[in-house]
């Protein structure tokens, strides 16, 4: 039998609670009393795709964008508002490790607990059980109860149960992140064969790295509407898009959760300049898909400069470094400045940041060899 | 057959997570005490030894009331188990809403889950009940048949029962209000301190009794064991009340099971 997962045209919407106060965002004690009203929402719009065996997905968006609630529906849980889901294979669901823990029961005991949770049998948990409480380190401790064990441990023992078996659609929320280094590795393993033993895999991740290494293809979602689903590659610039468009507070977060979104541009800030009405900066740059930086940010005290035009300089050294034979990385930018620096502030706090247009600028160039600023 | 029994079959060919969590939810709620599992019998000692006492001595003690304590005790733990069950009903699909989440939409183990633990619970109390009988009442051997088959009738009940309530409560969270506040009038409106010959047929308390289900599902129960007499109207009542709940159950289950996550 083959595996098969297909989306016609789904759709999502789930009643939601909301609490009249009167005036927005504004409550006061007597509004408190006042009565909710329930709304339907649309969750999830227009989603459609397929996946056939062997496929691995990708589920890309910001928060909020419906990508737990997307699993929530391939998992059956949500029976979508329009759309059908049609499947052929046995589902499992890795979305909440912690499912059906219980405080006061054994570690041994919370295996079965969670096993049976799950839909194994009884008999088949006696036998995994040493290797889940081997897998999880957690041998030595099988007759404590649970709330003796740290959080960590137990996101341990609720990877190594959920991953005991090995089914043949695999949707998962994010990749379970689980305490030490040693274990992690463990972990990476386990995951890397569960994901290749199963035939078809979701998987919902912030991080674009992960899923540039582990899916074929992608599916973008954007305030809930399937804004892209296809190869990771282009899934990924969809992804991008949406990101540059997003505000600066959620394009940051989500850039320093994930620098490899907008590629890893390389260089270093070599020199700072600071007169009275001026300031001048100096360095090289490389975008990843190595060209030449096309925009220069230079953000401090609270404000961006965004320059276009500026000084290239063809610098040999970088040349040699990057590997290239020609192209000017290096860059001189002079910005005029109406009041005049704090110059031990100002190299605790600029930001260099290079790229190919002004939405995809890269990480912050490293200032190491500019910490000291020149003055006149 | 319907999605409810679909289910409700599947349940019980793999009966291993509700069976199996519902007997750990009973034992390790008294792993943290210092008596352990002393205070699973300590609810029925209360009431059979301490209450009954206290209310054999009220009512005087006449001498065809010798069987009062296990009256009373049997009376107590029935309905010990079908008020758990009726009061938890309500909030059941809310609380096992990380399961649904995870996308295991067999709701009947969750109304299978805190009925079992209820058993579990009316279990535990059986062997107290044994030692009142033998020393209070003269028990017919004849009637223990009797009363598990109207066991079975309770349980029944309180499984269709049970899933209508849970549909209810997942969308309106109110009636798990409303069954807190009431069953305490339902245990003294139902004949456990008292006997049901004190509510004649054409007196106001008389009907307000037969109109109470817990009273009729008590009835074939504890009547059959003690000798107590079963009125026709009892039969009458469970037929329609178990047929009535059986449909019910099942129209609204197939109706609503996939849809219900959405409410939570």
């Amino acid at each position: 039998m083959t595996a098969m997962l297909r989306a016609y045209n789904v759709s999502l919407e789930l009643p939601t609670e909301v609490h009249k106060t009167g005036r927005k965002g504004y409550s006061d004690l007597l509004a408190t009393l006042s009565g909710s009203v329930r709304y339907q929402t649309t969750i999830l719009s227009g989603i459609n795709f397929e996946a056939v065996d062997g496929d691995r997905i990708g589920i890309m968006g910001l928060n909020g964008a419906g990508k737990t609630s997307l699993l929530r529906v391939l998992n059956g849980a949500y029976a979508p508002t329009a759309g059908v889901i049609r499947i052929e294979g046995v589902r499992q669901s890795l979305l909440n490790p912690l499912l059906g823990f219980a405080e006061y029961a054994s570690v041994a005991e919370n295996i079965f607990l969670r096993g049976t949770a799950m839909g194994l049998r009884y008999r088949q948990l006696k036998a995994i059980a040493p290797d889940v409480l081997e897998f999880a380190g957690l041998a030595e401790r099988a007759e404590y109860p649970l709330y003796t064990l740290s959080s960590g441990q137990r996101m341990r023992l609720g990877f190594a149960i959920t991953t005991a078996v090995q089914p043949d659609i695999l949707l998962m929320d994010e990749w379970l992140s689980t305490g030490d280094a040693a274990f992690v590795a463990r972990a990476r393993k386990r995951m890397k064969d569960r994901f290749e033993g199963s035939r078809i895999v979701v998987l919902a991740s912030h991080s674009t790295s992960l899923l540039r290494d582990t899916c074929n293809k992608a599916l973008v979602l954007d305030k809930g509407r399937m804004h892209f689903f296809g190869a990771t590659a282009d899934a990924l610039e969809a992804y991008r898009d949406i990101v540059s468009q997003a505000s600066s507070e959620e394009r940051d977060a989500a850039m320093s959760s994930d620098p490899v979104l907008f590629g890893n541009t390389q260089g270093v800030v070599e020199r700072i300049r600071a007169t009275r009405d001026s300031l001048e900066v100096v360095g090289w740059a490389m975008d990843d898909r190595g060209r030449e930086a096309a925009v220069v940010c230079l953000e401090f005290a609270g404000q961006k400069h965004l320059l276009e035009s500026f000084e290239r300089v063809q610098r040999d050294d970088v040349n040699d470094y990057v590997g290239k034979h020609s192209g000017k990385y290096g860059f001189r930018v002079s910005l005029a400045l109406e009041q005049p620096v704090v110059a031990s502030e100002l190299v605790k706090e600029l930001e260099v940041r290079v790229g190919r247009n002004v939405s995809r600028l890269g990480t912050p160039l490293s200032l190491v060899r500019a910490s000291v600023i020149e003055t006149e | 057959m319907t999605l409810l029994f679909r289910h409700l079959a599947e349940s019980f060919r793999k009966p291993d997570h509700w069976l199996y969590a519902s007997w750990l939810d009973v034992i390790t709620k008294y792993r943290k005490n210092a008596l352990g599992l002393f205070w699973i019998f300590f609810p029925p000692i209360v009431y059979i030894w301490g209450l009954g006492l206290f209310f054999r001595a009220i009512r005087g003690a006449a001498p065809e009331e010798t069987g009062f304590l296990a009256h009373m005790g049997f009376g107590f733990i029935v309905f010990r188990l079908m008020s758990t069950v009726v009061m938890e009903a309500g909030s059941n699909f809310n609380a096992y809403l990380p399961y649904i989440y995870e996308g295991h939409l067999r709701l009947t183990d969750y109304v299978l889950r805190p009925l079992s633990r209820a058993v579990i619970y009316f279990l535990f109390a059986v062997p107290l009940l044994v030692i009142v009988l033998v020393g209070d009442a003269p028990v017919l051997p004849l009637g223990i048949l009797g009363a598990i088959l109207g066991f079975a009738i309770v349980l029944v009940n309180l499984f269709v029962y049970g899933v209508l309530l849970a549909f209810m409560g997942a969308r309106f969270p109110d009636i798990n209000q409303f069954f807190s506040s009431v069953m305490l009038a339902m245990f003294l409106i139902t004949p456990i301190v008292w006997y049901a010959k004190d509510a004649p047929m054409d007196t106001a308390h008389g009907m307000l009794m037969r109109a109470n289900p817990f009273h009729h599902l008590l009835a074939v129960v504890r009547g059959p064991v003690l000798g107590e007499s079963i009125e026709p109207l009892t039969y009458s009542y469970l037929g329609v009340m178990t047929v009535v709940g059986v449909m019910l159950a099942s129209l609204i289950y197939g109706r609503l099971a996939k849809r219900m996550s959405a409410w939570l």
